[in-house]
């Protein structure tokens, strides 16, 4: 394990990947504090350039570019009181109240050093859990791997908000649909093409994924018409304050960091669940721990306040790694975008990635590392410059993001069709997003679909096309039931409260 | 709109794909061979329509409660004018180039969006148009000249 991870850091410390390591955490803490933009769209848009790059360099790219847009989320919800998306909004409730206090800069700390800890525990938990998980899923057969598919797509249901899961299966089902555009592998014909040869290939990741995500967003911006105000442009524009914590505050906040570490880890890690929820339950479970005056302070500009979601929803964005680097499955969206990535670059993640790339592996979890490391040393001392950005106009920004939508669309296939497809579908999410439409799960069906069809056709073939496989294999069956119940709970849930 | 109406909509909209989706997977020509395939090229297009039909079909019966949908006219206007912007980058990039393409679609996006100020506009717009052309020649990214093809030479 040692020697694997210094295999990695000595991968990650080379000269391209530094400037890689840098460059990411930058642009993703820039993307990340734009209100409305989280790290899905961050990810997102920065795909285009990983084609140009070696697995592993694109992997150290993304996950500078995730963990960059999550601390620009939390610069945006402290500064401006905008959350750059929903794992943000709990830093909101304490780090708002701090910033009208004239502390603005003792709240951007929190959440570096926060971020900082929940990440770095994040990445020896993922080391630690993910051989282990990998040995025990390396014996996995295609009946094994449908199920955990279906698990996946179901576990999404089980963590929607109440009255979504319909929806969200609902997406799910249509990412599935999308997948089966284009050439079918094994028998060789076409499905859903027309005639249009642009489609026999199939659709196009990179595209759905701007669509659905960085495109539909700035469209959305662009109908709302979300302006800053004038409060929050002289708050991004003024003097943030001292950065420096005293001893007594970090002794007060370091058992809130462990305790948000480790139970955004264990959250991370379940599909479908993520870095929001474990925002949540961390601020919830710290609120609930705190006793007299420190119990008053929640929502006041309570340190603990700040201190809690900052660091369960960086630890839950390593925790998501788990299940994308050992069973292939993305625990959240931002995973989604990063797993099709892989797959376009040749890489299949899953628990042969560990034995048969293991420098992807590796190079991974050393990124994490520096990545950590990279966002507290640039983010510290530039916290005044970077918030200064906030005051970048609407007016410019939103054309900006549909340039970089449709050059990073171009740029791949060099073919309008793409473009005209993308602006279709552009559209469609906006029209579905207003009613509340989940996109994440329409990701990760679109990214599942093949493999699904794929490892089904295979379990057939090998149960010489009996389906009788969902229920005498045990550990199909018992993700199944587990499928089963993540579907059945919310809804029996919703009947029972009538 | 109200949100349910709305949701109704949308959901019974969905149904209709799914309905289409599922009768063109009778279309898909399964080869011979597979005939006798539990799983062929058809059956995941069949299951998956059908289970898309039953989904959107809950909702349209069950449409969520939530805020009015309401935006301003100007809103939808700026909005369907940004889908306008993008298709005429689309339709003009091989024809005017990377360039006047850029340069033409952004200029008209921030002046959609409310940018007043003109020489800001042309400077910002044709600026981050030549800079990207620049940043792409350097990384060796052949981008379009289009009718101004001769010029490269």
């Amino acid at each position: 394990m040692i020697e694997g991870l210094l295999t990695g850091l000595a991968a990650v410390a080379s000269p391209a990947n530094l400037v890689l390591l840098f460059g990411g955490c930058l642009l993703g803490t820039f993307i990340g504090m734009m209100p409305g933009l989280g790290p899905v769209t961050a990810v997102s848009l920065l795909i285009p350039i990983t084609y140009g790059l070696s697995p592993a360099g694109a992997m150290i790219l993304l996950a500078a570019v995730y963990y960059g847009a999550m601390f620009g989320g939390s610069t945006a919800s402290v500064l401006i009181n905008a959350p750059g998306e929903s794992s943000s909004v709990p830093t909101t409730f304490d780090g708002y109240p701090l910033a009208r206090n004239g502390q603005a800069g003792k709240a951007l700390a929190l959440c570096a050093w926060g971020s900082f800890v929940g990440g770095t525990i994040a990445t020896l938990m993922l080391m630690l859990a993910a051989p282990t998980l990998s040995s025990w899923a390396v014996g996995f057969q295609a009946s094994e791997y449908f199920a955990l598919m279906v698990l996946g797509l179901t576990a999404i249901a089980a963590f929607t908000e109440e009255g979504g899961v319909i929806k969200a299966l609902l997406m799910a089902v249509l990412g599935l649909m999308l997948a089966t555009i284009g050439t079918d592998i094994a028998d060789g014909v076409e499905r859903y093409v027309f005639g249009i040869p642009d489609l026999s290939d199939g659709l196009s990741f990179v595209l759905l994924a701007m669509a659905a995500f960085a495109l539909s967003e700035a469209l959305i911006a662009a109908l709302r018409n979300q302006r800053l105000s004038e409060e929050a442009k002289a708050a991004a524009r003024g003097k943030v304050g001292s950065l420096k914590l005293s001893a007594a505050e970090v002794r007060d906040v370091a058992p809130t960091a462990v305790r948000s570490s480790i139970l955004g880890f264990m959250v991370g890690v379940l599909p479908g669940a993520g870095a929001t929820i474990a925002a949540f339950m961390s601020y919830a479970v710290e609120r609930n721990l705190a006793r007299g005056p420190a119990k008053e302070m929640f929502g006041k500009g309570s340190l603990r306040g700040i201190t809690a979601p900052e660091t369960a929803n960086n630890a839950a964005a390593g925790g998501a790694y788990v299940p994308l680097l050992t069973l292939g499955i993305p625990g959240s969206g931002t995973t989604a975008v990063i797993l099709g990535a892989l797959i376009t670059l040749g890489v299949q993640p899953g628990p042969r990635l560990y034995i048969e790339h293991a420098e992807v592996f590796w190079a991974v979890v050393a990124s994490m590392y520096l990545g950590n490391v990279i966002l507290l040393i640039i983010n510290l001392p530039l916290i005044p410059y970077i918030a200064r950005t906030l005051a970048i106009p609407e007016t410019m920004l939103v054309p900006l993001i549909l340039f970089f939508c449709l050059v990073g669309v171009y740029l791949v296939s060099f073919n309008p069709f793409d473009l005209w497809l993308m602006i279709a579908l552009a559209g469609v999410a906006v029209v579905l997003r207003l009613v509340d439409y989940p996109m994440a799960p329409l990701l990760l069906g679109f990214v599942l679909g093949k493999l699904m069809e794929e490892n089904l056709r295979r379990a057939l073939l090998v149960h010489d096309g009996s389906f009788a496989f969902l229920w005498e294999r045990p550990v199909t069956l018992g993700l199944l039931i587990l499928s089963a119940l993540c579907v059945s709970a919310p809804l029996l849930k919703r009947l029972k409260r009538g | 709109m109200p949100f349910r109406q709305l949701d109704r909509a949308v959901a019974l909209a969905v149904f209709a794909f799914a309905a289409a989706y599922f009768l063109l997977a009778f279309q898909i020509r399964v080869p011979p061979s597979s005939d006798d395939s539990p799983l062929s090229a058809r059956s995941f297009p069949f299951a998956l329509g059908a289970v898309a039909m039953v989904l959107s079909a809950l909702v349209a019966l069950k449409p969520s409660h939530g805020d009015v949908i309401a935006f301003e006219r100007k809103a939808w206007l700026r909005s369907l004018g940004l889908l306008a912007l993008m298709g005429f980058y689309a339709l003009a990039v091989t024809r005017l180039g990377f360039v006047i393409t850029t340069a033409l679609f952004l200029a008209g996006g921030f002046r959609l969006l409310g940018e007043r100020r003109p020489l800001v506009l042309a400077l910002v717009a044709a600026g981050t148009a030549v800079g990207f052309w620049f940043l792409f020649r350097q990384l060796d990214v052949e981008l379009d000249w289009g009718w101004f093809e001769d010029l490269k030479r």
